[in-house]
């Protein structure tokens, strides 16, 4: 294989057009290039997050009223459920791989991804597996309606699709596990020389800790629903009492995978945030290692949390407090890092471009979910929220103003490295500010909902939970009518715009920065040296 | 178009080998969830 060993100066990009990008479509079919399916990933997101956000309208839309408007209740049902399967795993996750495919290469002075053959197959299974969930909708019983937790029984009554949904979710795992074998080997055998692990970055620092939480429990999740398969048609009976099992342990199963799920979705978000607001507040970040440690910290404590999801199933004083206390612990490193984030921009010199605003927002909107979550984890007061549109608020808090928005910001970060342009600063900053107003018009009241007693994914309600479901919905709509200047602010930018420097932000420290923007297709095939190791690593 | 990945044979050569040992880790976790499940079984 023909491969050339200039430095990485600009003349570079117009040296290697012997092994450029193949053209047309084929290219994006067959690449093994880092970038270019980085770039299929986060296409793939954008797309599934227009398509689950269709859905959150559809579900809106039907509850800006009491009583019947749009849709039956079964079809409601399946909006709840593929509505969640799709931002979770269709439009979260693939977007921190795709972030992950980008970034962590240039970011630790890497050629490509370690297994570049691995990593397009893992994209390519995505689209299958959502074609293949989506196909429930042409089903005689209708897209999957039982949650996207699929707790049995309820969702061995669900006919055709089941099957469907649990192919889906191997695919969708599959995918997931090959992308995190592919992080974990870059970055333990593709660091340049001298990029020790304490001087990583603290996106490659989360992605590294989050691909040992996809390994450890995406194999939980398949075996949970190969056990739903085999139960419905091949006569198993796990979860079913008349055959002597139990279907309560399929919840213990499912949410041993669930909680270091939530983790997977929001660590990624850490890391990227740990990296903007250092850039803005022209600061080194406070507590680096404090950082790295409290990351671990969270992940380790993400598998001694989950029955917290199920204190209403029944189980002993001594479970229930033990799940109560061991979730509580959680607040301490994420306490670390909030502060750490506070500390990093304490007497740093600000400014407020559109991804720090995001970074902003997160820290202080994930923040309210994350006390949301505290107030859910005394099994006592959970007994009243079990179940409400407060759990709705707590989750949307931490994956919407949390993981949407750091992706968000991340985008808005390195867009500027990945085209070559600087996007548009005055559109992005109406992005940030009809966002950040509309998630609160959106979720905020459901707190109110949920205490009020509004359980959630019902169709219909009480007339008194009328007022605060009719804001939550204006809120929504505006919400996601806001979200489509966000691929027309990344079209702009990838057609034109003021010429971005190698360093598009002043206070920007990492490898990523020490490339021309765009970076060549194939960057850092000689490991940066020593000095720009130095540069590129201060933190 | 393939980039020049790997930097060395032992590189490339660790690279596999950590690959496989991932895999095989969340096999075994398949499995290990599997069997936990049938052995947890009353009847």
């Amino acid at each position: 294989m023909a491969h050339d060993t200039h430095a990485h100066d600009d003349a570079h990009a117009h040296d290697d057009h012997a092994h450029g990008p193949a053209k047309g479509l084929w290219r994006w079919v067959s690449t093994t290039n880092h970038k270019d399916i980085g770039t299929l990933y986060l296409v793939f997101s954008c797309v599934m997050f227009f398509v689950g956000g269709a859905m959150a309208m559809v579900i809106r839309a039907e509850l800006f009223k009491p009583g019947m408007q749009f849709v039956d209740p079964a079809f409601f049902n399946s909006m709840t459920t593929v509505h969640a399967l799709a931002m979770i795993f269709g439009a979260v996750m693939p977007a921190w791989v795709g972030l992950a495919n980008w970034m962590i290469p240039m970011q630790i002075g890497a050629p490509d991804m370690a297994l570049p053959r691995m990593n397009n197959f893992s994209f390519w299974l995505l689209p299958f597996a959502f074609a293949i969930l989506l196909l429930g909708f042409a089903t005689s019983s209708g897209a999957p309606a039982g949650g996207w937790t699929l707790y049995p029984p309820l969702v061995l009554q669900g006919g055709d699709s089941l099957p469907l949904a649990i192919f889906a979710i191997h695919l969708m795992g599959a995918s997931s596990i090959m992308g995190a074998i592919n992080v974990i080997v870059t970055i333990m055998n593709m660091r340049a020389p001298g990029m020790t692990l304490l001087r990583m970055p603290l996106f490659v620092w989360t992605w590294l800790i989050t691909a040992y939480l996809l390994i450890a429990v995406m194999p939980v999740l398949a075996g949970s629903v190969t056990m739903l398969l085999t139960d419905h048609y091949f006569g198993t009976s796990f979860f079913s009492a008349s055959g002597g099992g139990d279907p309560v342990m399929f919840q213990h199963i499912f949410w041993f995978f669930g909680h270091p799920e939530v983790y997977i979705l929001i660590l990624p978000a850490f890391g990227i945030v740990s990296e903007i607001i250092p850039t803005f507040s022209r600061k080194p970040l406070f507590g680096y290692e404090a950082m790295v440690y409290a990351t671990a910290s969270i992940a380790f404590l993400s598998f001694i949390v989950w029955a917290h999801h199920m204190f209403t199933v029944g189980m002993p004083l001594a479970g229930e407090l033990f799940f109560m206390l061991s979730t509580m612990l959680i607040a301490i490193p994420t306490g670390v890092k909030v502060f750490n984030w506070c500390s990093t921009m304490w007497r740093g010199s600000l400014t407020f471009e559109t991804p720090m605003l995001f970074a902003l927002a997160f820290l202080f909107l994930f923040t309210i979910g994350g006390f949301s979550g505290l107030m859910l984890a005394i099994a006592p007061a959970d007994f009243q929220y079990q179940d409400t549109y407060f759990v709705v608020a707590h989750f949307h808090y931490v994956l919407v103003p949390g993981a949407v928005f750091a992706i968000m910001a991340g985008v808005y970060y390195w867009l500027p490295k990945w085209t070559g342009h600087m996007y548009d600063e005055t559109l992005g900053k109406w992005h940030f500010w009809l966002s950040a107003i509309f998630v609160n018009v959106l979720f905020f009241p459901q707190h109110f909902l949920g205490l009020a007693g509004m359980p959630r994914r019902i169709p219909d309600y009480a007339t008194q939970f009328t007022d605060w479901n009719q804001v939550s919905s204006i809120g929504g709509f505006c919400f996601g009518l806001s979200q489509l200047l966000f691929p027309y602010i990344i079209w702009k930018c990838v057609k034109g715009g003021a010429r971005a420097p190698a360093k598009a932000w002043e206070g920007a420290h990492g490898l990523e920065w020490e490339l021309p923007s765009p970076p060549p297709y194939h960057s850092w095939e000689e490991a940066p040296d020593a000095s720009v190791l130095a540069r590129g690593a201060e933190h | 178009v393939t980039a020049n990945v790997q930097r060395s044979d032992e590189q490339r050569r660790r690279a596999r080998r950590n690959a496989w040992l991932l895999a095989g880790l969340a096999v075994a976790f398949y499995a290990a969830f599997m069997l936990m499940s049938m052995a947890s079984r009353h009847a």
